[in-house]
């Protein structure tokens, strides 16, 4: 979009070899046609420094080319590659996983696909699982502000932004722009994948997605009980989930761009629930639908002033089943419902080649109904508007935000809860000491908030319409590096960062009496971490690479409220000290293969980390191989996957046991 | 689902210690205090789930005033299960409740050995509340039914349908009385919950008595039947009534937890402000507030019928649903006797 300008020479092939792990992929690799110079080894030469290393605040991607390359299975893989992120596996392919970035919370990372955040406000988190990386063609992490700042203000309203960026554009130099692809793996997994696009003209074209999943999920685990150790067999977890996406992009002239998309996605699924002592029995299904469609318009009107219009309709139902004598009736039926209307306006100034101005300002509405007695029906209006102001030269890169934010609550019946208008201010710089090193100083500030979820300010016997907005402070301090590219290394970089993040009025739920729970803001938190990356690729003969890429996370996480003695500077539930990733790659023209290893320290189940609560630290290793072979000019893929190589029985969550050993593979035709 | 792998193994674990020690079964290990009628108490810990933390039973010598935790994991080398809620010693041997996990524990109380593990196969499941008489062991299933074990072959021989969500039961002459409470239902005020009064010998249920709102708690000290009808958590509050022997109901008190001990009725009333204990004589009505010091927020409530003494569980600290509990002893007039540390989630007391 907006960026700086880039160099890229390279050889041979349509699709960029040799391109570090962790970097900007230009867009530009698909549709180029192959050089009339041929090297021995892939340069990279750039004027433009990947994001990481040059951003003010910790920023990371990963795009569709490392995850072959890094051997990514899923998005929940992918999460792991980045640095400072809690992720929540209830396990198997059906399970809830949800993100949470530097220990503060699900609730405070925006999840963001295609530019737009996604909303939940019953429960306040996204669950990245339903999003497979088959249609994902970027996946970004920024911990603070993104220096893009030309962005919505919802984006910047959280503590954190998890973008998924997909496929929407086809490639405009083939006349049918298709790809096809099939998944079968252990536990019963099927899923096949189809994607057509085409480029009507230069102007206009059109993509269709759809996917369909299949999986039984009814993995062995082993369960320790005692001196003893138990093998049972997941139960009542199927899942069936499809999902289909049609993208529009017209670009009326050079300078304006309108897109266009709707999207549906449907998962039925049964819930094995946590895995109990004895019983392996449950009866809970599970109905998600989500549709939304989006319209986004973007133009450059002069030099100096852009536009961004965005627009949203979002509809979600979730119907919840449970069969058993204890209901009322014999079954539990829960269904619950959201909508959302979404606007966006940006405008972008730049005054001088170093100043950046964006003012962005956001509308939405959203409202809620399911079918439990006692419900409020609530709905709430939302205004964000931002004002941010960036200035960069060739040494210094440095911005400032304002977000306001209003917060309105009604509830058709009953009471609605309290409105919230609050000022949140950021900033952030990251500094260039000597010209001729790329090697960069990074400081950056936020304070910011998240609303009470409506299920913690509704739910009958739960919420609490009196319960205040939890706020964070985070502060970071980063040193970046990038070493200058020669013959044998032409890629080396590495980032260091410390951060301190302050919570104050955690919500959290307490047992109001003997019968009835409530939810307070009760607690204040403090976290320390630091988070490391590395990335790396050694040139080691002709064609071949090795890439050695990995980051490492400690987190000193405390609940720091003084009369809740037994958890006082404990180590908050479900965070690990150390946790981590390594993957080797070996990149060659017969069989590119990596070794990737997650690793996570022990965590307790319990902020009060009683020792009976512990859960043991792992080790998740797993091997992937693959190779694109060319057929008439067309793509053919091939890739297995061997997942949890060791075959190690660990949990994420208490009671929710992850897949041993297990394989996949995946065979991808590309017109 | 599969159970036999794991029997084997129990099984396997069980003859291998057996063959250990003497024949004689009389003999202690060397770690794990056993159960004595009038000299030990048996606490009966919930667990909490989410925690991960399972049920378990704590012991306490009488004597010396020790307690020792997780007697049924040491003696056995696996944990009780998932959420017991009821525990009895009847005959010679100790039945337990294993609510989640869906099984009937038969301990031998003094090794804490488990005899036979009773997994429910016909209709009713999730074991609540347990009682016995003769030779015969009831048990609430809390989808709804009651079962009955025949204690020499130890296996369910009888299952009776019910309302929904049966909970505490207890025994007149040959009326075995069940709480069933619908509490699921709260919102329509527990509709379908009753008292049921089912025949011993025959085995099926004689009348349906309308006590109130959400009963799920009963006791009786073999002539008199008390319940408490738990409310719906908004307008109603839990409520103690008396079910006499002509089927009608008499409402007594508020009241939220309780124990029976002979003639004297011990209460705790707990809803939503500071707890208060009452000790309500049962023939002459008079009710006499108890101070008990050194509680924070109590759980559980026992009799000791042996010294007449008071038992009452808590939080070791305030909302410390995941934390081990205290149990205090009180004489029957409330004075602080001594306290003791037991497991997370304690829910009630063996005698």
């Amino acid at each position: 979009m907006f960026t700086n300008s880039f160099v890229i020479r390279y050889i041979r092939s349509l699709s960029c070899v040799a391109v570090p792990a962790l970097t900007l992929v230009p867009q530009i690799c698909r549709a180029q046609t192959p050089s009339t110079i041929e090297l021995d080894t892939v340069e990279v030469v750039q004027s433009h420094i990947t994001k990481s290393i040059k951003s003010t605040a910790p920023a990371f991607k990963l795009s569709e080319k490392e995850f072959n390359r890094l051997g990514v299975t899923d998005i929940s893989d992918a999460i792991h590659r980045l640095p400072g992120v809690n992720l929540r596996d209830y396990g198997g392919l059906g399970g809830l996983k949800t993100v949470s970035v530097r220990g503060l919370g699900s609730q405070h990372t925006a999840v963001v696909y295609d530019g737009i955040v996604l909303s939940d406000c019953q429960s306040g988190e996204v669950d990245v699982a339903r999003y497979s990386l088959d249609n994902v063609e970027s996946l970004s992490m920024v911990i603070g502000d993104n220096d893009d700042i030309f962005m919505p203000a919802r984006v910047a309203a959280s503590a954190a932004s998890f973008s998924i960026s997909s496929f929407r554009q086809p490639d405009s130099t083939k006349p049918l722009d298709l790809t096809t692809q099939v998944k079968y793996g252990s536990f019963g997994y099927i899923n096949p994948y189809l994607r057509v696009g085409k480029a009507f003209s230069e102007k206009f074209s059109m993509n269709l997605i759809g996917d369909y999943t299949y999986a039984e999920n009814d993995y062995p685990f082993r369960l320790k009980n005692g001196q003893h150790t138990v093998t049972e067999r997941r139960n009542n977890s199927r899942m069936n989930s499809g999902h289909g996406e049609l993208n529009a992009i017209w670009n009326p002239d050079s300078r304006s761009n309108l897109s266009a998309k709707l999207y549906y996605y449907d998962n039925d699924r049964q819930i094995p629930g946590p895995a109990i002592y004895y019983s392996n029995e449950n009866h809970e299904t599970l109905r998600d639908r989500n549709f939304f469609g989006q319209l986004q318009y973007r133009n450059a009107f002069t030099s100096q002033w852009s536009l961004q219009l965005h627009g949203k309709f979002n509809w979600a139902s979730s119907l919840y089943h449970d069969e058993n004598g204890k209901y009322p009736g014999g079954e539990l039926n829960q269904n619950y419902w959201q909508r959302e209307a979404y606007t966006s306006a940006c405008l972008l100034f730049l005054p001088t080649d170093r100043w950046a101005l964006d003012y962005s300002a956001d509308y939405f509405f959203n409202n809620f109904t399911s079918n439990l007695p006692n419900e409020t029906f609530p709905r709430r209006h939302s205004v964000l508007q931002t004002l941010t102001a960036r200035y960069r030269s060739r040494l210094l890169t440095a911005s400032a935000r304002l977000l306001g934010s209003i917060y309105t609550n009604s509830a058709k019946l009953g009471d609605g809860a309290r409105d919230y208008s609050r000022l949140s201010p950021s900033a952030s710089v990251s500094v260039q000491p000597f010209s001729d090193e790329m090697f960069f100083v990074r400081l950056s500030y936020k304070n910011i908030f998240r609303m009470p979820t409506f299920n913690e300010t509704y739910f009958y016997h739960y919420g609490n319409p009196d319960v205040r907005p939890e706020t964070a402070n985070q502060f970071n301090v980063g040193l970046t590096y990038r070493l200058p590219s020669l013959s044998w290394l032409p890629n080396l970089e590495i980032t260091a960062d410390a951060y301190i993040n302050q919570v104050k009025d955690k919500i959290v739920a307490i047992p109001y009496n003997m019968f009835v729970w409530t939810v307070v803001n009760l607690d204040k938190a403090r976290m320390i971490g630091v988070d490391l990356t590395e990335s790396a690729t050694f040139n080691v003969g002709r064609q071949q690479q090795i890439l050695l890429t990995g980051n490492y996370s400690y987190q000193r996480a405390e609940p720091r409220t003084r009369s809740q003695v037994t958890e006082y500077k404990k180590q908050i539930a479900y965070i690990p000290r150390h946790s981590g990733n390594v993957t080797v790659s070996y990149e060659n023209p017969w069989v590119n293969l990596s070794v990737h290893t997650t690793a996570v320290s022990g965590r307790y189940a319990t902020n009060n980390n009683n020792p009976d609560t512990r859960l043991g630290g792992y080790a998740d290793v797993g091997l992937t191989a693959y190779r694109v072979f060319g057929l008439k000019g067309h793509d053919i893929e091939l890739r297995g996957d061997l997942m949890n190589l060791l075959n190690r029985q660990y949990v994420v969550v208490a009671r929710y046991p992850m897949p041993g050993r297990s394989w996949r593979i995946t065979l991808k035709f590309t017109l | 689902m599969n159970l036999s792998k794991y029997f084997a193994l129990a099984l396997c674990a069980l003859s291998f210690t057996a063959c250990s020690d003497d024949d004689n079964n009389d003999v202690l290990p060397d770690d794990v205090p056993g159960f004595y009628a009038g000299k030990t108490v048996l606490v009966l810990n919930n667990g909490n789930m989410s925690g991960n933390i399972p049920g378990s039973l704590s012991s306490i010598d009488m004597a010396t005033g020790t307690v020792t935790n997780n007697v049924f994991r040491e003696a056995n080398g696996r944990v009780l299960g998932d959420t017991p809620q009821g525990a009895i010693i009847h005959g010679s041997k100790l039945y337990v409740a294993v609510t989640q996990s869906n099984i009937i524990e038969v301990i031998n109380p003094i090794t804490m050995k488990s005899i036979k593990t009773i997994q429910p196969t016909g209709e009713g499941s999730s074991p609540r509340s347990l009682t016995a008489k003769d030779g015969y062991v009831y048990v609430t299933m809390f989808d709804g039914y009651v079962s009955r074990i025949d204690t020499l072959s130890l296996a369910i021989d009888n299952t009776l349908k019910l309302g929904p969500c049966p909970e505490e039961l207890g025994i007149v002459g040959n009326n075995l009385y069940v709480a069933v409470s619908d509490g699921y239902n709260t919102s329509n005020n527990c509709v379908d919950g009753y008292v049921s009064k089912i025949n011993i010998p025959t085995f099926t249920e004689e009348a349906k008595i309308n006590a109130g709102i959400n009963t799920n708690k009963l006791v009786t000290n073999g002539h008199d039947v008390f319940v408490i009808c738990t409310g719906n958590y908004s307008d109603v509050n839990p409520t103690l009534k008396r079910i006499k022997s002509d089927d009608s109901v008499e409402t007594l008190f508020e009241a939220s937890l309780m124990a029976i001990n002979g003639n004297t009725l011990y209460t705790i009333n707990d809803p939503y402000v500071t707890p208060t204990y009452w000790s309500y004589d049962i023939v002459s009505g008079t009710k006499t507030q108890l101070d008990l010091e050194k509680l924070i927020t109590p759980s559980a409530i026992g009799v000791n019928p042996f010294t007449n003494n008071l038992f009452v569980a808590s939080y070791s600290v305030p909302s410390g649903y995941r934390e081990p509990c205290i149990v205090n002893e009180y004489t029957a007039t409330g004075d602080f006797v001594d306290q003791y540390n037991v497991g997370v989630g304690a829910g009630c007391f063996v005698f």
